[in-house]
């Protein structure tokens, strides 16, 4: 807290500071390696040499991961032709421009129903489940935090309405409100957000209130008033830092919960639709090939069981380093 | 510092009355209080746990909370009406003309802030200084209020404090902004007794060099005897005694205030019984007829809980409400 106290510093001792802080922390430092690559794959996936996620050839359908296949040519629309073999006579009619010899390509993750390369699918439907997961995030804790906030601190009539409001949500399990949304709604990327965010905003707003609640009874609040500071200063500056460890560990949990509602919503069609990708979609096709190929819905279920890892262990060291008490001694 | 008559008093409050409206009673915290307090001046506040004593404080201050209201009475600070004052208009009085100090000091300062920046932060609410003179104010601050090394102090937190430092840093912040009365509600209860010592010495020094009134709230007898020129003692939301400190302690007039001074232990005669005040607070959700210290009293007779005795004076500046003195005047 001396920063706030003391001028700024240069660009070039703060990236310093940064690394001494990230060196000391190596917990912190080791769970927020995973996360950033998977954010920074997702943004830079039309960059990145990998197949068109949506397409299909069916010669290479369910084929295993860690294979091989051959690409024969072009076909009339410019788009590869991929065989699993190499042997000139399988060439489908609709090669138009052989390549001689055919090109290897290798398939890491094998390929899906339609014989679309996995990997290719995983980046990009990272961008979606990520972008979900974290936007929504964000869009909830600003919500709730707020509400939160308003409901617990002024009380009163404000906490009434808000909080009856907050059990008419509740009154519906998460999950049906969600789908409900969906459904009057319709599927889409935006949609999915808006049932996110609209499902889980009453049971995170009764969250940070019940916290508010406790820190606005603190002794150092009263003090706040004492001292001539008004309402909305001390909501926002006493207050709400005191309930920022909560807010931490309620992030971490919710992006975890997020990426797997958004993947169900894709997984029984009702979230993105095919050929679209997201960890949804792939998981409901590895789900149909589960005896004829489980590697394929390997995939998402790896990344998003390594996500929650991340950010729950995220969550708790950022919770212990904002603790002047753990941090200190 | 003693009355006179020609000089106005910083504090007036007539016939306050205090009650909280709960759905199952109304709790006549403070049932027509009225003292005034004059520049320069420590008072001292007394009574036994419940008497109304905190709830009066936060009457001034305009910080009784629902279910609590001020119901009748006047509070003239500094010639001005309190209790017609707009919610801004309190606020800059706060902290600023009012400061408050109380019990469990480390309470009342926000854990997850450094003490500079606590320090700084009520400098800056109520004088336009910039960041750096604040700072240099709070080091100031932090020095006359006796904690060594100031500038070693302000970065560190709450917890790095013991209870006595902490209590001089919520002190350093009450003198911030050079209030004109400081209410120090039971400011060493919460501490050992040389560090309590060594807090009403800083209190009366600070009195004497800013010249800022002082209203003392506690229950300890000896504290008050010790540093307070006038002294108030309440019971039962109503004033029982008021008048000099020597006056009221070497010739305590009500009944409720000699049982108080019989009940402390005397350390010249060590081996002397002491006698406890017998029974219990009254209960103020009801209008009592008559005296409310009347079923305690040791002096009672008929008039007692019948009628309700007024505040008369029975000497200059020394009054009492208790009908034992009635005839007398």
């Amino acid at each position: 807290m001396h920063s706030a106290l003391s001028p700024n510093k240069p660009a070039g001792q703060r990236l310093r500071r940064t690394a001494t802080f990230l060196r000391d922390h190596p917990v912190l430092s080791a769970s927020l390696i995973p996360i950033l690559l998977l954010i920074i794959i997702a943004l830079i996936a039309p960059l990145l040499p990998i197949t068109d996620p949506n397409r299909a050839n069916l010669s290479v359908r369910y084929l295993p991961p860690l294979s091989e296949a051959y690409i024969l040519g072009t076909d009339r629309q410019g788009n590869d032709v991929v065989h699993a073999e190499r042997n000139p006579d399988l060439f489908p009619s609709s090669v138009v421009e052989r390549y001689e010899p055919p090109v290897r390509k290798h398939y890491v993750l094998g390929a899906d129903s339609l014989g679309r390369d996995i990997v290719s699918r995983l980046i990009w439907g990272s961008r979606v489940s990520l972008l979900i997961g974290i936007f929504a995030n964000v869009a909830v804790v600003l919500i709730s935090v707020f509400f939160g906030l308003l409901a617990g601190y002024l009380g009163g009539r404000v906490d009434g309405v808000i909080m009856r409001l907050v059990d008419i949500g509740l009154a519906f399990p998460g999950l049906l409100l969600a789908l409900l949304i969906l459904t009057v709604l319709g599927p889409s990327v935006i949609n999915m957000a808006v049932a996110v965010i609209l499902s889980s905003v009453p049971l995170n707003i009764r969250f940070f209130r019940g916290q508010v609640l406790t820190v606005r009874n603190a002794k150092y609040v009263e003090a706040a008033r004492l001292l001539g500071y008004n309402n909305l200063r001390i909501m926002f500056r006493e207050v709400l830092p005191n309930v920022m460890p909560l807010i931490i560990t309620v992030t971490a949990l919710n992006a975890t919960s997020f990426f797997i509602f958004t993947a169900g919503f894709s997984l029984i069609g009702m979230g993105l639709q095919p050929p679209d990708p997201d960890w949804g979609t792939i998981m409901s096709d590895g789900l149909r090939a589960l005896y004829e190929q489980p590697a394929v819905i390997l995939g998402p279920t790896i990344l998003i069981s390594i996500l929650a890892i991340c950010f729950n262990i995220l969550g708790d060291e950022v919770q212990k380093i904002l603790s002047p008490r753990e941090s200190q001694l | 510092m003693s009355v006179t008559a020609t000089t106005e008093p910083v504090l007036a409050v007539k016939d306050l009355h205090t009650h909280f409206f709960t759905k199952t009673a109304t709790v006549r915290a403070v049932n027509g209080v009225s003292f005034s307090i004059y520049p320069g001046e420590i008072v001292g506040l007394v009574g036994e746990s419940g008497c109304g004593k905190s709830v009066t404080a936060m009457s001034i201050l305009g910080l009784v909370d629902t279910p609590g209201r001020v119901v009748n009475g006047t509070i003239t600070f500094d010639g001005r009406d309190m209790r017609r004052m707009s919610g801004g208009q309190l606020r800059r009085v706060r902290g600023h003309e009012i400061a408050m100090i109380f019990q469990n000091p480390i309470g009342a300062l926000n854990p997850v802030f450094s003490v500079g920046r606590q320090l700084v932060e009520a400098i800056r609410t109520h004088q336009r200084v910039g960041r750096r003179e604040a700072y240099q104010q709070a080091v100031g601050l932090l020095e006359r209020v006796g904690i060594p090394d100031p500038e070693q102090r302000l970065p560190q937190y709450p917890h790095q404090f013991s209870g006595g430092m902490a209590q001089r840093v919520v002190i350093a912040m009450a003198l911030a902004n050079r209030p004109k009365l400081l209410i120090a509600d039971e400011p060493t209860t919460a501490l050992d007794v040389t560090i309590q010592a060594q807090i009403i010495d800083l209190l009366a020094e600070l009195n004497q060099e800013f010249g800022m009134a002082v209203l003392h709230i506690t229950h300890n007898m000896a504290l008050v005897a010790e540093s307070c020129a006038r002294t108030i003692v309440m019971y039962g939301g109503k004033i029982a005694e008021s008048g000099e400190t020597p006056a009221v302690f070497d010739d305590p007039k009500h009944p409720y205030t000699q049982a108080l001074l019989a009940s402390v232990p005397d350390l010249d005669q060590p081996d002397q019984a002491i006698d406890p005040l017998e029974g219990f607070p009254p209960d103020i959700t009801r209008e009592w007829p008559g005296c409310e210290f009347e079923p305690r009293c040791s002096q009672r007779f008929e008039r007692c809980p019948v009628e309700n005795p007024q505040l008369r004076e029975v000497d200059v500046g020394h009054a009492v409400r208790c009908h034992l003195y009635e005839a007398a005047t």
